[in-house]
């Protein structure tokens, strides 16, 4: 009898271990995940509603010529090069929250325009970002747009990643062009390209967005292939610029 | 493509008040070959304006709309055709970008010619022809005789060549050999014209090119 009572109580001691550890593990896992993203100090809330946002972009993302499934759209991606891409189907990609989409046009009231032809979706749970490629005759200029914590919208331009980079990584300040600017948020994010032109950067990048005391900007983007990609440019406002809205066409009209 | 390549320039129409989509009705009554809009001193959204109430008057009239120089806008409007210049936006990045939109290439010298056509555009221009007025810095004149040249390269492609640059219905008896199209501005209206004889103008072309006029008017 002491012998069986023994044995359960072994028993019961390993299985309440086993359980320990095991909620041990998803703590740390946890953990992790919220280290990764605690330099983003706006990173955003995962709450009802950006759920559904998301559930929106899974179910306008994949809506292009054919109606293919999220899978198909994510494998797609993989084997097909953005270049093999129409603009018509890559155009209706719809990032819920953003001020600009695929396929529209940008004008500053500076009078430069900027058709935005491909970019990456830069996403956590949710697209937190996209960084569309404009291209032009003379020089192409990149967009970078964020939907939350608040509407932002930079206009840059490519820059020699050496410039910026501190042993190969992107430092909690940098000094480039005489200003200084200071790391606002340093990103762990999942890439996605859409449309034609954009850079490749693999399938995981950590963005680092740079603000000086000015309108001036610093973004670079690190993906886990090693590659850098480095842009400088100005916030603009809103009323600074305008959106021509790729939607509505006179063929579909 | 073959007969007037026909193009409603806003700067000029703006010099003389002319609505450009009054100008483009009076153009499409002579159903050219194509109608292009040259709004280089308008902005985007001004150019877009035009192209998207251009697209079902010309769908109406069966003549495919093109668009100068502004893929994106093309795009955006729905256009058929976009035609670019050697300062544009490369012609594979717009075969890339916007796949549904075909594409004329302006072209000036052989060399250019040479290159547009190896990319198989869906035509090909060439010239000045003649001295112009409507553009501000033009390239050098390549005479009817450059223009015969290129039209024996064009068609030896099998691709489409517009003669562009100075021409008037007074010159097509010179040219009309050496091109499937011929673009005309400022000879569709000259001062003085009424939208009416703009019609008539365009006719003349089209008769003058060999083209039978189809029944109906945009």
């Amino acid at each position: 009898m002491s012998l069986l009572l023994a044995g359960l109580v072994v028993a019961g001691t390993s299985g309440a271990l086993m359980i320990g550890r095991w909620l041990a593990r998803r703590r740390d896992q946890a953990n992790e995940l919220a280290g990764a993203a605690g330099d983003d100090k706006d990173a955003p809330t995962k709450d009802a509603d950006e759920a559904r946002a998301q559930a929106e972009v899974e179910a306008e993302a994949p809506a292009r010529d054919d109606g293919e499934s999220p899978a198909e759209a994510e494998r797609k991606d993989k084997a097909d090069p953005p270049a093999a891409r129409t603009k018509k189907g890559a155009a209706r990609v719809q990032l819920e929250g953003f001020v600009c989409q695929l396929g529209d046009v940008l004008m500053r009231i500076t009078g430069e325009e900027a058709w935005l032809a491909g970019g990456v979706v830069l996403s956590e749970e949710i697209p937190v970002a996209v960084l569309f490629v404009a291209p032009d005759a003379v020089h192409d200029c990149v967009i970078y747009v964020r939907a939350r914590p608040r509407d932002c919208l930079l206009w840059l331009e490519p820059l020699d990643p050496s410039a910026v980079l501190v042993g190969g990584e992107p430092p909690s300040s940098v000094e480039h062009g005489g200003i200084r600017f200071e790391r606002t948020r340093r990103l762990p994010l999942r890439p996605r390209r859409i449309g034609v032109g954009a850079p490749d950067v693999g399938d995981a990048v950590v963005v680092a967005e740079y603000a000086s005391a000015g309108a001036e900007r610093l973004l670079v983007l690190k993906a886990n292939s090693g590659v850098v990609r480095a842009y400088r440019g100005l916030e603009l406002e809103r009323g600074s610029y305008e959106v021509i809205a790729s939607g509505d066409t006179t063929l579909e009209s | 493509m073959k007969g007037l390549y026909a193009i409603v320039d806003t700067k000029l129409l703006a010099r003389r008040g002319t609505d450009p989509l009054e100008y483009a009705r009076a153009l499409l009554v002579a159903r050219p070959a194509a109608l292009q809009l040259r709004a280089k001193d308008l902005p985007a959204r001004a150019i877009l304006f035009l192209l998207r109430a251009l697209g079902p008057m010309c769908r109406q009239a069966g003549v495919p709309l093109v668009a100068n120089d502004r893929a994106d806008l093309a795009a955006l409007a729905g256009c058929e055709s976009v035609h670019i210049g050697q300062d544009d936006v490369p012609y594979e990045l717009v075969r890339r970008i916007a796949p549904q939109l075909s594409v004329g290439i302006s072209t000036h010298t052989p060399d250019q010619l040479e290159r547009a056509l190896k990319e198989r555009p869906r035509y090909v221009a060439y010239g000045p022809v003649f001295e112009t007025s409507t553009k501000s810095n033009p390239d050098p004149v390549v005479g009817v005789d450059g223009l015969e040249r290129a039209a024996l390269r064009a068609r030896a492609e099998g691709t489409p060549l517009v003669a562009i640059g100075g021409i008037t219905l007074a010159r097509i008896p010179e040219i009309a050999a050496h091109a499937d199209a011929v673009a005309v501005i400022a000879d569709l209206y000259p001062e003085g014209a009424t939208l009416h004889d703009v019609s008539e103008r365009a006719r003349a072309f089209q008769m003058a090119l060999g083209v039978v006029p189809r029944r109906g008017a945009a």
